[in-house]
């Protein structure tokens, strides 16, 4: 143990050349009135919060490279290659929306404290440019990753920007980096996300502490001088102690939110030539629901006005409420100005969830959109991100060739509404697929759209549907198939009328309908596709126009074609982009 | 009652300290983990296999030392697959038995690319490099300057009139070949 004699000299040592004393008093002896209280700990946990979003962002910019090419690309390192870099990745994501919460409460403690009112307008008015700087550095964040969501909703923003009036277009162009979006707009959001931000971040709230010490913190106006004199309380440690608690629990619940929800969404690679319900995170939903309501002219003015009027709110509460009274009564006013926005936030916010909730297409979209993610992820995963970067990861997709081929030639006439024969997409000679066909085959889903109209609505019993239908699914060459059913189905097959109209020999050409002998299988989807009007099929009934796509080319779509009878396998598909 | 006092304020002081190391440990663990991930971790590789780089007849025997680069067909970095990526170079030369040696244009020393030796000075020279003078013999071998050993050999085979080599970043050098031989 040193002695007390020894620890005063190098205590003295220290003090003579940094002067440590004062500063120590100031930070850990100065006197709370009223004591100490859970109250006031929502600054510190603030503090703690930007320290840890500092760490982690710092951690996650050792992997990440800012550009079009490989923003992606790292963050998909990073989320399924780095040792826990999804649970980095998540800390970090879930940090800021802890920020955004956190923030709010120490709003609404200071708000109801007066902490605004004389003399400490300027503090307050600090706090409200923290509060600006915090949101930007969310939105900036929000783009790097460069994956959908990330992009399409950056793009609403910068649309937004581009609606101010007069110099709209420049401000535009200063945003993103030059006149569209690309490596420019991921260097100078990157550049101010972790560069210019920090730096201002840092500068103002040094500022807003350094004046929380020379202002102390302020009291509850309901209690009597005499009692806060009498209850005042030293900052250390009970000040310290409550403050640590609620930093402990401030950060178990991001830990915990972040390992059991397996971190955070990463969505597939931007893509300009999407489709994409971009929808922000969840702070900024408020104002993302408001432009719902209005369109036009109103659009721009609340899209604009609506936030630049809360911050000056905001910041000009201080001198909106200057009552020299100052108990809660005689600050109603404002106080309840306060508590509108913030029921409107919460309302807003609530309302907007529920209105994707019930959003049957959107949810069928964000399906889709989970699945194109997924494939991303692991194509990326398994076989490296091509330099194209971004959505070239899709070309390492197996099916890749198929599926251009099937763009290019094929879907116009099989997918959507504009559809002009058969449609074929998720789930196609599948067991389901079949057992409807069987059922309506003039329905719009099959022939309904051509001039073949000869087959009439199968009906038998569910015993034998189900063997005919396993006794055809077999004929897909389907790796999964229930023999004995299907051999029972093909009995069936020839007792009940169908093979009056159908062989299912591969050889019999120029029946009623067409051969359905290897139906579905790789070997007579190549044929038929390379030669639609073969008497073995729909011979003169045929309106499938023959296409010049070579042996390997259609081979190419065949093994698409055969990815959709198990929609389950979800590595082979992306959904019908 | 103020001995009670003073154990409360003890207390919330140990306590407060914990929760400090609490938070500190838990985030501490996965950080470091997370940073010290490339640690022994493969991030640019660009396969074993060997890479076809030249026709046999490009090289014949006594003949003068061939330059000709390594483009690996498939380079993952990181993130990146990167095709047809340039990794360096290699001198063939076939001696007069008809055995093929590659050298890796690397120089020994400080990593310069070793050239051929055009002005023929003195004939044992056949490689030199720029930027600090070493000289190489036609086998390798160290002869003068500061290099610390003879030309890192890659390994090399001929298949089917093609000449393959293996590149690599530790190499082995001709020098150490001779004293282990
Ligand atoms: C965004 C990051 C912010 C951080 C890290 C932060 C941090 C802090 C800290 C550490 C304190 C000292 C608390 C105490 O000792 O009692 C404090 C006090 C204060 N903050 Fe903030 N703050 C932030 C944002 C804001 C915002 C957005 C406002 C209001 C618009 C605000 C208004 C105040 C006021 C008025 C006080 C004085 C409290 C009192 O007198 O009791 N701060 N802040
Ligand atoms: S690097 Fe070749 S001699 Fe120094």
């Amino acid at each position: 143990m040193i002695s007390q004699e020894k620890k005063q000299k190098i205590s003295d040592w220290w003090e003579l050349r940094t002067g440590y004393r004062q500063l120590h008093a100031l930070f850990f002896h100065e006197p709370i009135l009223g004591g100490s209280s859970y109250a006031y700990v929502f600054g510190h946990v603030l503090l703690f919060v930007v320290i840890f979003q500092a760490m982690t962002g710092i951690l996650l910019a050792l992997f990440y490279s800012p550009s079009t090419s490989a923003a992606w690309a790292s963050v998909a390192y990073i989320q399924d290659k780095v040792t826990l870099g999804w649970f980095i990745r998540g800390l970090h994501s879930n940090g800021a929306s802890a920020a955004m919460i956190v923030v709010a409460m120490h709003m609404v403690q200071t708000a109801i404290y007066g902490a605004y009112r004389k003399p400490r307008e300027v503090n307050w008015m600090l706090g409200v440019i923290l509060l600006v700087l915090i949101l930007a550095f969310a939105q900036t964040g929000y783009l790097l990753p460069w994956d959908q969501t990330g992009y399409w909703s950056t793009g609403i923003v910068i649309g937004l920007i581009e609606s101010v009036p007069l110099f709209g277009d420049s401000l535009k162009e200063a945003v993103q980096g030059g006149n569209t979006y690309g490596n420019l707009t991921l260097t100078r959001f990157f550049a101010i996300h972790v560069l210019i931000l920090p730096v201002l971040f840092v500068a103002v709230l040094l500022g807003h502490i350094a004046l929380t010490r020379k202002h102390r913190t302020t009291p509850p106006s309901w209690k009597s001088p005499e009692k806060l004199a009498r209850l005042a309380e030293p900052f250390w440690p009970s000040q310290v102690f409550k403050n640590m608690v609620a930093i402990a629990f401030t950060f178990i619940l991001i830990v915990a939110a972040t390992w059991m929800k397996h971190g955070i969404e990463l969505y597939a690679p931007a893509d300009p030539a999407s489709f994409f319900d971009a929808r922000p995170e969840w702070y900024f939903r408020p104002l993302f629901q408001v432009l719902k309501y209005v369109d036009g002219i109103w659009e721009v003015i609340v899209s604009l006005l609506l936030p630049l009027a809360v911050i000056a709110i905001l910041f000009a509460t201080p001198f909106l409420d200057h009552n020299v009274e100052k108990s809660l009564r005689a600050r109603w006013k404002i106080l309840t100005v306060f508590m509108m926005g913030l029921v409107a936030f919460v309302g807003l916010l609530v309302v907007s969830f529920y209105d994707d909730r019930v959003n049957e297409s959107f949810q069928r979209r964000m399906q889709i959109a989970e699945k194109q993610a997924d494939d991303a992820r692991k194509f990326a995963y398994t076989y490296g991100v091509p330099d194209a970067g971004g959505v070239s990861v899709f070309t390492l997709d197996p099916l890749y060739e198929g599926k251009q081929i099937w763009r290019k030639h094929c879907k116009s006439c099989h997918v959507g509404t504009e559809r002009q024969g058969p449609e074929i997409i998720m789930g196609y000679n599948s067991r389901a697929w079949i057992r409807d066909f069987l059922l309506r085959p003039n329905h719009d889903r099959f022939f309904g759209l051509t001039s073949i109209k000869g087959m009439d609505p199968v009906e038998m019993n569910e015993h034998s549907l189900e063997s005919v239908i396993e006794f055809i699914y077999r004929e897909t060459g389907a790796h999964d198939v229930n023999d004995k059913l299907a051999t029972m189905g093909e009995r069936y097959f020839d007792d009940e009328n169908c093979s009056n109209c159908h062989s299912r020999d591969w050889e019999t050409e120029g029946e009623e309908g067409p051969n359905l002998g290897k139906r579905g299988s790789v070997e007579m989807l190549i044929e038929f596709i390379m030669n639609p009007s073969h008497p073995r099929w729909f011979g003169e009934k045929n309106e499938m126009p023959t296409n010049d796509l070579s042996l390997k080319e259609t081979k190419a779509v065949v093994h698409y074609l055969m990815s959709l009878q198990h929609p389950e396998d979800s590595f082979h598909h992306h959904g019908d982009r | 009652m103020s001995e009670t006092k003073m154990t409360r304020r003890g207390a919330m002081k140990v306590i407060s300290g914990l929760l400090g190391l609490g938070v500190a440990a838990i985030s501490g663990v996965p950080f470091l983990r997370f940073l010290l991930f490339p640690v022994g971790v493969k991030t640019v590789d660009s396969g074993k296999g060997f890479v076809d780089i030249a026709a046999s007849t490009m090289v014949s025997r006594n003949a003068k030392p061939v330059y000709t680069e390594i483009i690996v067909p498939r380079v993952r970095d990181a993130w990146n697959t990167k095709t047809n990526v340039l990794l360096g170079g290699t001198w063939l030369v076939r001696n007069n038995r008809g055995a093929l040696s590659a050298f890796s244009s690397v120089c020994p020393h400080l990593g310069c690319s070793i050239q051929r030796n055009k002005e023929s000075v003195n004939d044992s020279v056949t490689f030199f490099c720029p930027c600090h003078s070493s000289a190489f013999s036609r086998n390798g071998e160290r002869l003068s300057g500061p290099s610390p050993r003879g030309l890192d050999l890659l390994p090399v085979i001929e298949k089917n009139g093609r000449i393959l080599v293996q590149w690599s970043n530790t190499v082995s050098s001709v020098n150490e070949n001779d004293q282990a031989s």
